[in-house]
């Protein structure tokens, strides 16, 4: 196998506020010819930074300490403006994760085509249109001639992706490196990106780099995969070797928190701690405070690398002969274990009360003249006690229902119930500190200029008297101390805690309140994979102590089958399938019920990489009744 | 070479929660670092800030009289000299004390202006911005209001009342606000649905309490920016004014009657319009520069 990149001893630093960074820390990676070559790594494993650093692309603050690059023959260590020209585009192209950001938003899509293949081919206006035209159609954009005329806010996100991915192939590359392409994306449609992908890889004779946090993605379409952590490569393998062989210990804690190695009424694995300061020197093995079967050593030395086979290495002292045995790891056996849901499911529906009901709901939005029917006659029950998953993906209305309960949207017909009580007028005081809300991004739902007292305390403020605040603050601090925040935390601000610690306070201030139906709105899906577990283990703990019921807004089907108890689809405004959840997961009724978990990326190599992808794109013709196929199941046909 | 005892279990306590020290630190400490980062905003900064004291003790201490005229033809329109650092002008009165009142009078005025176009508009704005059924009627208050000349609504109250500070400063503020609303209005339409704002509703917080408490922080880059620009657009609107005739009396001291006579002296002796017009010129250069780079520095780009 020829290597089309090779880098070695790279190390990357930023400045920031006065001080370094040591992003990535002396690394050696290479890429082989026709390769899909996977990073696999977390926020802040320095991932993104290393493919920019490839590309010259890194921002201004940021600068190759040491290390060199070389794609082919040629090296791109210190190379001028001119000669950037001719690699990027040419020789290296990149696909961003945003494509709402990606592409130029007052240009025609078939005009920046033509100026990128006019760019680098040099040939005619008329030819270069001709090449755009093929590209459009490879990349899967149907009526290639209509949509070269349109601007990008006429496509949707998907297709946004495929012009993004046509414009990088448009000078035949050799490599690609694709940065979290699909992570936007809804995970029907990302099936269908990462298909399209290993295509064009196959007849555009590409390698490609691939960076993701997402397993299943890696298991559908990695070759070989390198697993990052703390600014370097800790284990390095096909993609057969680092799943079912796995020997680093972040490596196997990153498979452990995997919902689908999880049980049902168990808690899910989740690592503790948060990746180690990068602006310190790091002494020893950068995982060892995180890592329960840590060795003395691994404090005092970093580990060198072992090579466990011609394709395999890991940087880790665990694997050294010296050192104790471990269990084994049988992630195989694992993924099986777990794979059918429990079948002694209590179906007690007829018995405990409703706590919510939505009657026929219906959320209109006004677009200039047009009308968005985002939520459309939906109707079911929650009932008290239950974790509720509303399923969908984008468009499907799941959002609008939570925000409509709280208050933000306008009920248009039908209404929601709440213990007796209509919500079509809006919430008054009292039920505002019944129903609380868990937002999705951990970034944008707390006031960065105020203090973490405030944050937390501040329903309080707004139902409680000076003298009764008092009292509530025994409450607070014991939510704090169920969240596993240390007291100290309130004189801070939300800028100085991660994503997940945020996430955390989130949280504490919904349930400070002591709600009776707490809506957790995608609670975990900007959240690191391995901070995941712990958030879904503390919402459980939370709600068996304090007797809530919860509804679940979620995309992420294989959370969804490990805390739900019952499930409701949601398609483009619909209710499309509604029963429990062992029922929905083991035989799904509806069409895109089916395509929607045939889609999610299932992290076993072996059956995702031979797995067959089941489209649908169904319209309603508005003569379908929802009808009770079996106990408690529902479907729409 | 490792030791044997080295490949035993650590069984060190994993620890739950870590705080990143790097990511401890003030909003307006690191504000402030930034800022005073830039060798030029130091070097302005500290300009003005001279040229303020200067002004304040100068006019405090010093024994020069602005007002003093010269019967005595040969003390008129002098060059600058020992005696008189600018020179004097037709009336032989000395032209650096003028300068320095002028200076004074001009930066009050702006500063007065600033403050209550601020106030009210920063007001108007948050209440426009927020509160979603005041939309309408602001907007319909705000076409009628920013179509009316300033000039008219001057000439008006020159008319009225006698022209003066009180006047000019009243002129200049009843059309000025409404377009600090105006932008204030746009920024908190961006943020209005953020949300730590929907979570803030949810919670109950009354709308008072989110509009001072979560809108109004962010304001902040754009509140300076909006002042810093207000100053020097002040002080040219007054010289303005005093160049059409519906400034301040000649019998009080600012900048633009200090123009408005170097003007009509301007080709006899033009450095008499020369001294006035480059301290005009570096204040108004100083605040608009220093106003966008603090706006810059304070507007939070990444909480990294």
């Amino acid at each position: 196998m020829s290597k089309v990149l090779e880098v070695k001893n790279l190390s990357v630093a930023f400045e920031l506020r006065g001080k370094t960074l040591k992003v990535v820390r002396n690394v050696d990676f290479d890429l082989n010819k026709h390769e899909v070559h996977a990073i696999v790594g977390e926020s802040g494993s320095g991932k993104s930074v290393f493919t920019k650093a490839i590309a010259g692309m890194l921002d201004a603050n940021g600068k190759i300490t040491q290390g060199e690059v070389a794609l082919g023959q040629k090296s791109l260590i210190d190379l001028r403006k001119k000669e950037w020209v001719e690699i990027r585009g040419k020789k290296l192209a990149f696909v961003f994760q945003d494509p709402m950001t990606s592409l130029n938003p007052l240009k025609k899509i078939g005009h920046q085509l033509v100026e990128v293949i006019k760019l680098h081919q040099k040939v005619p206006h008329s030819e270069a249109k001709g090449i755009a035209l093929k590209l459009l159609k490879d990349v899967g954009i149907q009526e290639p001639e209509v949509r070269f005329n349109q601007y990008p806010f006429e496509f949707s996100g998907g297709m946004r992706q495929r012009v993004v991915i046509a414009n990088a192939i448009a000078c035949q590359p050799e490599v690609l490196i694709c940065d979290e392409p699909t992570t936007a994306l809804d995970v029907t449609i990302q099936a269908q990106i990462l298909r399209l992908l290993k295509d064009l890889k196959d007849r555009y004779n590409m390698s490609m780099i691939f960076i993701t946090h997402d397993l299943g993605v890696v298991a559908n379409i990695a070759d070989r995969v390198s697993v990052m952590y703390a600014g370097e490569f800790v284990e390095s393998g096909t993609v057969e070797d680092v799943f079912y062989r796995a020997q680093s210990p972040y490596t196997l804690a990153l498979l452990k928190s995997l919902p689908q190695l999880g049980k049902k009424g168990e808690e899910l694995f989740s690592l503790k701690g948060t990746p180690p300061s990068l602006t310190e020197e790091i002494v020893g093995d950068p995982f060892a405070p995180r890592n329960e079967l840590a060795l003395e050593i691994d404090y005092v030395e970093s580990p060198p690398f072992y090579e466990i086979s011609k394709t395999h290495k890991v940087k880790t002292w665990a694997v050294d002969p010296r050192a104790p045995q471990r269990e084994p790891f049988d992630f195989l056996n694992l993924i099986e274990d777990n794979k059918a849901l429990d079948h002694e499911v209590k179906t007690d529906h007829h018995h405990p009360n409703k706590i919510v009901s939505f009657q026929d709901l219906s959320v209109h939005f006004k677009k200039g003249k047009r009308i968005i029917k985002a939520v459309n006659n939906v109707s079911f029950d929650i009932f008290e006690g239950e974790t509720f998953a509303l399923v969908g993906e984008s468009g499907s209305g799941k959002t609008t229902i939570g925000r409509t309960i709280i208050g933000e949207n306008h009920i248009n017909s039908g209404d929601i119930i709440f213990k007796g009580k209509s919500l079509k007028k809006g919430l008054d005081k009292h039920l505002k500190k019944e129903i609380q809300m868990i937002f999705q991004d951990p970034m944008a739902s707390l006031n960065e200029r105020a203090k973490i007292e405030y944050i937390i305390s501040e329903g309080l403020r707004a139902h409680y008297s000076k003298k009764e605040l008092e009292d509530k603050m025994v409450l607070l601090n014991s939510i704090l101390d169920e969240v596993k925040l240390p007291r100290t935390v309130i004189s801070r601000f939300p800028h100085e805690f991660s994503g997940g610690q945020r996430q955390r306070i989130g949280i504490a201030r919904a349930l400070v309140m002591e709600p009776k139906f707490v809506i957790a709105d995608e609670p975990i899906s900007a959240l690191d994979v391995s901070i995941r577990a712990g958030v879904i283990n503390l919402l459980n703990r939370l709600k068996e102590e304090y007797k809530t019921t919860y509804m679940f807004i979620a995309h992420d089907l294989s959370i969804v089958k490990f805390i739900a108890d019952r499930v409701g689809i949601l398609y483009k405004g619909r209710l499309v399938e509604l029963g429990y959840a062992h029922h929905i997961f083991n035989s799904p009724q509806h069409p895109y019920t089916k395509s929607l978990l045939n889609a999610i990326p299932h992290p076993d190599p072996q059956v995702e990489k031979v797995k067959k992808i089941i489209k649908y794109e169904g319209e309603f013709t508005g003569s379908e009744v929802f009808k009770e196929i079996s106990d408690g199941h529902y479907v729409l046909m | 070479m490792e030791n044997q005892k080295m490949f035993k279990y650590a069984n060190r306590k994993v620890e739950e929660y870590h705080l990143n020290t790097e990511n401890v630190y003030s909003y307006w400490q690191e504000t402030f670092k930034k800022f005073f980062r830039s060798k030029m905003a130091t070097v302005l900064f500290v300009g003005v800030i001279s040229l303020l004291l200067f002004t304040i003790f100068y006019t405090l201490f010093s024994k020069t009289d602005p007002y003093a005229k010269s019967k005595m033809i040969r003390d008129w329109n002098q060059p600058p000299s020992a005696a008189h650092w600018f020179g004097t002008d037709q009336l032989g009165r000395d032209i650096f004390a003028r300068t320095w009142y002028g200076v004074k009078t001009s930066l009050l005025l702006s500063l007065t202006v600033g403050c209550i176009d601020m106030f009210f508009g920063v007001l108007a704005g948050l209440f426009w911005g927020y509160v979603r059924k005041a939309d309408r009627f602001m907007t319909e208050l705000y076409n009628i209001i920013s179509n009316i000349p300033r000039t008219i609504i001057l000439i008006l109250l020159s008319y009225l009342l006698s022209p003066g500070f009180s006047t000019i400063v009243l002129g200049l503020c009843m059309t000025g606000w409404i377009s600090v609303a105006r932008f204030i209005r746009n920024k908190v339409f961006t943020i209005r649905d953020a949300e730590y704002n929907i979570a803030s509703r949810s919670l109950g917080t009354k709308t008072r309490t989110i509009m001072f408490k979560n809108i109004l922080p962010f304001l902040v880059s754009i509140i300076i920016l909006e002042t810093a620009i207000t100053v020097p657009y002040t002080i040219g609107s007054e010289v303005f004014l005093g160049y059409i005739g519906l400034g301040l009396p000649q019998s009080t001291i600012s900048l633009g009657t200090m123009v408005q006579a170097g003007i009509s002296s301007f080709q006899a002796y033009p450095s008499q319009l020369m001294y006035p017009t480059l301290i005009l010129s570096f204040i108004t250069v100083s605040f608009y520069l220093l106003g966008n780079k603090l706006s810059d520095v304070s507007e939070p780009k990444n909480y990294e």
